[in-house]
């Protein structure tokens, strides 16, 4: 039970400063890490509404060739500073409880996820936003690339 | 003076590495005079300059061991 209490407590802690962990990792986001995320919530009894969104890689043709994979990069430095900005003008504008963002780097098959946006709200209508927003954000300002892996051999720059 | 200049996405591949070190480029214009100079394939290409993290719109004093980024354009997603 304590030890319940004190995970609740730093939850809170972390989320009041909207600080965060990192938020590029190596390789696919889990449907596991994805599962556990929505399970820490449980906690959060205020809220109401929880939107994700979640990008999968798809089997693109190029040129008559198929995508196998897709192998992110990034200035990562200036990503996570990025995602950090990105995070402090979403809890500006939108009345929002918390938030989570994981964006892939490296490589990621087709068929897997590599961005997971979690927001969660007291109503539903402005997580749909807010979530939207998140994601508009990301690909408009974050500098990451993606360089597609295709059956076979050869790659191209997206 | 000396500044780092690193690259990205296909840029990387024009330059053949992700760092290099550019000496003598006292502002970003002649950052990049310098090279479209060494590397001409960089001329056709699209791409944004970021000193120290923060992208810049105009030409712009650089100073000794400010970091450069070439950053074609995003991909995230």
């Amino acid at each position: 039970m304590m030890e319940m209490k004190l995970h609740s407590y730093l939850h809170l802690q972390v989320d009041k400063k909207k600080m965060s962990k990192k938020t590029l990792i190596e390789g696919p986001v889990s449907p596991k890490k994805i599962a556990k995320s929505i399970g820490n919530h449980s906690s959060k009894t205020e809220i109401g509404a929880h939107n994700i969104f979640l990008g999968q890689v798809r089997a693109d043709k190029h040129e008559g060739k198929i995508v196998e994979g897709i192998e992110y990069s990034a200035y990562e430095d200036m990503a996570e500073k990025i995602f950090h900005e990105i995070r402090e003008s979403i809890f500006e504008k939108y009345d929002i409880s918390c938030m989570h963002i994981y964006h892939s780097i490296g490589k990621v098959k087709v068929g897997e996820i590599s961005l997971f946006v979690f927001v969660s709200s007291k109503h539903r209508a402005v997580s749909y936003e807010a979530s939207r927003d998140v994601v508009e954000q990301i690909k408009e300002k974050t500098p990451i690339w993606k360089k597609e892996i295709f059956e076979g051999e050869g790659w191209h720059w997206v | 003076m000396k500044n780092k200049v690193l690259l990205f996405g296909i840029l990387e591949d024009i330059v053949g590495s992700k760092e290099i070190i550019i000496s003598e480029s006292n502002s970003s214009d002649k950052l990049l005079k310098n090279l479209k100079e060494q590397y001409p394939k960089l001329k056709n290409k699209t791409f944004q300059i970021a000193v120290n993290q923060q992208i810049i719109n105009t030409n712009t004093t650089l100073n000794d061991g400010d970091e450069i980024a070439l950053l074609p354009p995003f991909a995230g997603g």
